[in-house]
Formats: C-alpha cells, structure tokens, sequence
C-alpha cells in the first residue's frame, strides 16, 4: 500500500503556508469569509515564526500598516474578505505610487455565489482601477504557487500584487506540497522619500505615469501565466481563469471533447498580457470565455485583441454575470454546441429534481445573546416579526424600523429591517431618524462592527443632533468570522468610557439574556432627546466565560408542562432551538403529528440547551424552572 | 471515482469527520480532494462536505459533484439528505439520520411541508438505509455530539462496500481501526465509545 505524502490543506492554509515560505514579516487583516481561517493557521505558528500580525479594526487600517511595513522592507501580506476591499480601496490606490521596498500581497477572498456574504460584488475592477497586477489561481496548490510568486513580483516590480481567492478554492481541501524558500535575513529601515511619498500636485502625475510605465513593463515581459491544455489544432478554444478552469476541465473530459477543443488559462488577468491569447487564437473559428461574474478577463482581452484576431469571441453573451459558473451551466453548452447526448444518469436527476427541501441558512446558536436581544427589540417595538420565522409578511413593515448590520445579529430569521454593508445600522437609522423624528426606529450592531466604523458614525449622529437610540450587541468577540477578540473581550476599551466621552448622553447597560431589561431600555430611551446608546452585554455562546461554563455544568432548566398553557411565546417567538417538542410525542417516521395540533408539549431538551435562562424572562406562565446548586 | 457527500447541520462536526475521513484515505493509500460547504452562521446552517475519491491520482476536477455522479450520501439529517438527491442515481447508496432537527419556518408555518422521511422513502430505485447514528451516540458515547463518528463508520462501510465495482484496481479495505485511531487524535474533545 503506498501512502501519500503531503499535508492536507485547504485554500486559507495554503495562502499561510505560502506567506510562511516566502518568509513574510508582517501580516494585517480584518476577518472575513471566506479567507477568514488564515490569521488562525499563522497565528497558531507564531512561536516558530518571526513574524508579526497586526488584528487591524477594519480593513483601511490594515492596509495602510502594511504600507508602511513594506515602505520599511518588510514582506507584507494583506488579508481581507472582497467586501473589506471597499474600505482597503482609498489607501491601495496609492500603494502603486509609493514605490514599495518589501514585498506587499493583498490576498482578497471573493464569493461568487455568496456563499458566506451580504453580496457577490465583483470586485476584479479594483485591479484595473489600483493598476496593480492581479493574480487568480485555479487550484488550492495553485493558490500557495501564487502567493509565493505574488512576492517575488511584488518586489521586482515595486507594485503591490493581489491575489483572489474564491470560496470554492478557499474550502477545498487537498495535498499541499511546500518548500521553504531561502530569503536572507533582512533588516528594516524606513528612508525618507519624498519623490516618490509627498504626492501632490505635478509630482502625483509623475509618480502615476512611473507607476504605469513600471506596470506596463511588467506586462510586456511575464509571459509565464498562461497554461494551454488539450487539443493545440481544435479550432474551438475556451479560455477561462481562477476556478472556473477546473470546472471546464472536468466537463471537457466527462463530455470527450479534449480532441475537439483547446483550453487556455490565464493566471496573471491583469495587466493582461495579450500575445498568449493571440497565438492561441490564431488557428480558431470560436473562443468562448468562460468565469464567474461580469466578464473582467473578456474585457480585457476584448480590450488587448481588438483587430487582432479573425475568430468570434464570446463570453457573456451566453454566461450569466451573476453566481458561479457552474459544472451544468458549461455541460449544457458544450453538449449543445458538439451535439454529444447527457450521460443517462443525469436524465434520472433531473427527474428527481422536483424534491421539497426548504433552504436552511443557520440561525443563533442555542445560548446566543442575540435570540433574547432580538426578543426583547420587537417587544419594545411591538413587532410580530418574529412570528413569521424567516418568512417575510406586510404586517412587518407597519411598526417599527429595526436598523441592522451584518455579523451574527444579521443571522436568520433576520429580525432587522436591512442586511448590507458593515456600519449600515447606524448609518442608515441615522439618515431615516433625521429625517423622520417620529418614526418609532432603533439601531443595531455587534461591537465588532462598532468598532470597525460605527464609533465615527455614533459620534457624527451627535454632531448632528440626531434622534437615534443605538443598541449594541456586546457578545465580547467577532464571532461570525471565528471569535476573533474585539476591544472590550481584549479589556483594553472602556466602551461605557468611549460612549460618554464622543458626547452620548444616555448610556443604559442591560443584560442580554434578560430580555424584558432591553425592552424597558428602549422604552425609556424613547422618552428621552438626542442619542442614546444601549449596550447589551451577553457572552458570545460559543466563546464561554468561566461562570457560563459552570452555568452550563451545574443548571437543569426544566418546563413544568402542567403550567404550560401553550402560548407557545418560547417555541415559536423566542425560537430557542433548545426549546423542543416532546419527543416521545413526535412519530419517528411517519408524517403523521396531528394529535399536536391543539396542544404543543414542549421540553428542554439539555443535550443542545447552554443554560443561558432567556426563556425564564419569555414564558408569561413561570412554567420555566432552573435548578442551579448555587442559587 | 467515487463521489461522497456527507450532509448534515452546523455543529454536527461535519467538518471535523471530512478532515479526519481525508487522512483515513490518504493513509489507506487513496487520493481525494474534498470541499466543505457551509454558510456564514456559526450553527445550524445546512453543512456538506464533498468528497472526490480515487486509487490513483485524480484527474482536475471541479468543485462540485455533477449532477447524476453521486455515489454515497451520508446525511446526519434528513432534510439535508434530501437537499442532494438531485445528483444521485439509481446505485447511490444513502445513508440517513432518522432524526429530524426542525426547520425554523416549521415553528411558524408547519403544514407547509411535507416530510422528508416520506420523500425520500418515495424515490424511484432508491432504496435508504435509515440509520440512528444520535441514539447510538448517546447510549455509546452518553452525548449525540458523537453522532459524527458513527456517520464516520458508516462512510467506511459505504467506501469499502463501493470499491467493488467503481474503481478499477482494487486497493485494500480501509481499516475502521484507522478511522478509530485518527477520530480520536484529530478530535481531543471527542468523547470515547464505551
């Protein structure tokens, strides 16, 4: 039997591992899905590593240290989810400029699809917009390749390189082999520069034509990126780049076509180096390229070829801009266009493909403080928005105006009005609450996102005068992206002192699993002028502190089912997963419940239930007892 | 090429049986690459872990299984066993959870929809081994956290019993003791079988 060697990875371990290869310096980041694991795997190496990490509060500020870390000759990486790169974009327009000393890669994780995010914003534009070389691999080896090699130009070039990694690449998983390159030992030191660093006026024209002449250099001679696979003499090419080249090479294969087509991958998209295209192209009748999103790489090449080649050209006129490209997307196509029949038991699927299985995108976790926050929200607002469970109804809208951010207060059944951007629920709220004094309307967001840009956002309501009450979820960790620490789990940000001291008035402090104190907050809030800001403290369920855990040992809760009279405020408003039908109760197998129409007998069910006690505030009846040993 | 799919719901451990069952394979002497698919929620979120099998090495594949090609479905959930019938065929083999974890729209809106024990029991050629992997795990193990293990065993049962007749040159079963040794190594917090 032969065992394999190597190490399994997927696309967050090879991008740290690759940055561990290269011997990096200095790492920023602000968490994000889907390249949120590869501060975890460097972090976890940091006792045999020399680098440093700098947990930036938001991605501006991460990408203007590692700025200053390669201006010093640092090897620098820059990690971030595509929408972060929004908030990088004002200080990486001027990263080309600046003529950098160490290596600088901006590693940006993207979401086709939207996987793990509020959108699937394509953000390829900022490469052409930055003038920054752009590298997209198409594998998870491919993806260490790449960043490794996204330093080495980076240094030959002065230019900082961004590599993008889509989920699909950043969640597979398979054999990563590494090697250690050698990289002597350096030491920093920050030059004055003032050509290429005050850059104003005459010298900021200057500086950009250097840049682009540097760019357009770099463009003529790497030729390297481009892969050409299967039949040279087809006359039929696909080209394709990042991980719609594995799709098409599998439907190529399964199909039979590596006879009858030519496929060329492009690994550098941008500055695009046309003459691989037009050597492929010469001999062609038909090119179709073939990516995600809106079509940056036929741009470009549409761009770059113009008048050069005789074949068509086409991409988006037959791909949709919008989601992955998909294994059945490019199958139906190229059945279509070689004539070649399905494989029959893609006819048996398609039959089965009628099947009921509503979507499930996850919720608070049992224990979450957002559960009893949100309870305790629609109480005050006098909301049934909960009662819908994920199912949007008209009533929703006729009260009051719930402003949401994103992070795990975002999570279904989406209790907020709105689910954007980071910072949108105080910024938005603070546009309507100007200019609707008297719209009942409160503000949410996590701390992290707070931190992140709300504190700015906050202070600027007051500036203004607004009429805004605030509600801040304190779970004490960034949670959704894997419980990076915030400012007040660090302990080192009084936020009851930054609150007060950017001019909030009103400051109330409640619990979190209490969730009749949030409701009384707002309330009382509503009678009072200017800002207010709630902060609610309530442990991330997942993130423990030491008296949870006792909690969570030690507690029985139990529901006296004779008390019980089936208002159902726990199970059904309340939603606690924990919170359950009886099972004795429910057939196992048979779709048959209909003695539970009339009265529901509910129980806790102790295997998911974390003793977090918000149903004792819900349930009107006391038929919610907890047993605690140190009551 | 064998196709698996392990299916299930955040904090199942789906995640942490892929890893595992990956170094079984490797160790075993097959080549895989697999994908996990999961959503921005920390639980509760439906969870799969995909998996693309050989006995030598894998040709490049794309990042889903195509319709059609699955062979192996292990679900610790049955609305999540569901969710991929669509790419199997009349030989997959399915293995599923027989509990039911609700959907939250359930709470609200109960009658909406029908069971997915009874769609499932409804397709055509296919014939679903239901299984009670939590049951066992709690009597075995005293917490259905463990159900993932018992899945796990399932998945080498399947592989094993699949290899007759989809890859060609035949390498040696996977050794349940293997996956045992790597489970509890990978996965400290695991809480042994009595």
């Amino acid at each position: 039997m032969n065992k394999l060697k190597g190490t399994f990875g997927d696309g967050n371990d090879a991008i740290a591992w690759a940055a561990q290869d290269a011997s990096v310096n200095y790492i920023s980041h602000y968490p994000g899905s889907p390249v949120n694991r590869v501060i975890d795997v460097l972090e976890a190496d940091l006792h045999d590593e020399s680098y440093i990490i700098n947990h930036a509060l938001n991605e501006h500020i991460a990408a203007l240290s590692v700025m200053g870390t390669s201006l010093c000759g640092a090897r620098s990486l820059l990690v971030m989810k595509h929408v972060g790169l929004n908030i990088a974009a004002d200080p990486l327009n001027y990263s080309a400029v600046i003529k950098i000393k160490g290596g600088m890669v901006v590693v940006v994780g993207t979401d086709p699809g939207a996987r793990t995010s509020t959108g699937e914003e394509d953000v390829h534009w900022y490469a052409a917009q930055f003038n920054l070389p752009l590298l997209e691999p198409t594998s998870v080896q491919n993806t260490y390749d790449c960043v490794k090699q996204a330093f080495e130009i980076s240094e030959q070039t002065q230019l900082p390189v961004l590599v993008f990694v889509p989920g699909r690449i950043a969640y597979q998983s398979s054999l990563i082999s590494r090697q250690k390159e050698e990289v002597s030992a350096r030491s920093f030191l920050f030059e004055k520069d003032p050509e290429n660093l005050i850059n104003v006026n005459v010298r900021a024209v200057k500086n950009h034509r250097k840049h682009i002449l540097r760019l357009q250099a770099f463009q003529q001679e790497y030729s390297q990126s481009n892969q050409t696979y299967f039949n040279p003499q087809a006359s039929f090419g696909i080209v394709t780049r990042g991980a719609s080249y594995s799709v098409c090479c599998e439907v190529i294969e399964s199909l039979g076509l590596t006879e009858k087509v030519h496929l060329l991958n492009i690994e550098l998209t941008y500055p695009l180096n046309i003459n691989g295209f037009l050597v492929f192209a010469k001999n062609k009748k038909k090119v179709i390229i073939i990516e995600d999103q809106d079509g940056f790489l036929e741009t470009m090449i549409k761009r770059e070829a113009f008048g050069k080649v005789s074949c068509e050209v086409h991409g988006k006129n037959i791909f949709p801009i919008w989601g992955e490209i998909s294994d059945e997307q490019v199958r139906d196509y190229l059945s279509e266009e070689f004539e070649c029949k399905a494989p029959s038991n893609t006819v048996f699927s398609t039959a089965l493909g009628q099947l009921d299985s509503p979507e499930r995108p996850g919720s608070f976790c049992e224990g979450c403080p957002h559960r009893s926050s949100f309870y305790g929200i629609d109480k005050a607002l006098n909301n049934q928005s909960c009662k819908s469970g994920g199912v949007y109804s008209t009533e929703m809208y006729s009260t009051g105006i719930i402003g949401g951010d994103i992070g795990c207060s975002s999570l279904p059944p989406h209790r907020t009005d709105w689910l954007l951007c980071m910072n949108a629920g105080i910024g938005i709220s603070q546009g309507i609450a100007h200019l609707l004094p008297d719209q009942p309307l409160v503000s949410t967001g996590g701390e992290g996102s707070f931190f992140h840009g709300g504190v700015i956002s906050l202070q600027s309501a007051v500036e203004n005068n607004i009429n805004l009450t605030h509600i801040i979820f304190d779970n004490r960790s960034v949670a959704m992206t894997g419980h990076q620490d915030s400012p007040t789990s660090s302990g080192k940000t009084d936020l009851g002192m930054l609150l007060k001291s950017i001019g909030v008035k009103h400051i109330f402090e409640v619990d979190a699993f209490v969730s009749s104190e949030l409701t009384k907050a707002i309330e009382d809030a509503k009678q009072l002028e200017g800002v207010k800001a709630i902060w609610v403290q309530g442990d991330c369920a997942l993130q423990p502190s030491a008296e949870s855990l006792r909690r969570y040992k030690e507690r029985t809760l139990i529901i006296h089912n004779e008390l019980c009279d089936g208002c159902s405020l726990c199970y059904e408003e309340l939603q606690c997963p924990a919170i359950v039908k009886d099972k004795k109760h429910t057939p196992p197998l048979l779709n048959d419940d209909s003695q539970l129409d009339h009265k529901r007998i509910l129980q806790i069910d102790l295997n998911l239930c974390r003793r977090c006690a918000a149903c004792l505030d819900v349930c009107p009846n006391n038929a919610i007892e907890v047993i605690d040993p140190n009551d | 090429m064998i196709n698996l799919i392990i299916s299930g719901i955040g904090g199942q451990g789906i995640n942490s049986l892929a890893k595992v069952l990956a170094n079984v394979l490797l160790q075993s002497g097959y080549h895989c690459q697999f994908t996990i698919h999961k959503g921005g929620a920390q639980s509760l979120g439906s969870v799969y872990a995909e998996f693309r099998i050989d006995d030598q090495k894998l040709p490049t594949l794309g990042q889903g299984i195509p319709k059609g090609q699955l062979d192996i479905l292990i679900s610790l959930e049955p609305w999540e066993a569901l969710r991929h019938v669509s790419l199997a065929h009349p030989k997959t083999q399915f293995w599923v959870e027989t509990q039911l974890i609700p959907l939250f729209i359930e709470r609200a809106n109960e009658r909406s929809i029908e069971s997915p024990h009874a769609q499932l029991d409804a397709l055509p050629e296919i014939k679903i081994h239901w299984e009670s992997y939590q049951d066992i795990a709690q009597q075995k193990a005293e917490t259905i956290k463990m159900a993932n293990y018992f899945a796990g065993l399932n998945c080498i049962l399947a592989i094993n019993s699949h290899v007759n007749f989809s890859i060609k040159s035949k390498p040696n079963n996977i050794d349940t003791d293997l996956f045992d040794t790597l489970f509890f190594k990978q996965i400290p917090k695991a809480k042994k079988i009595t």
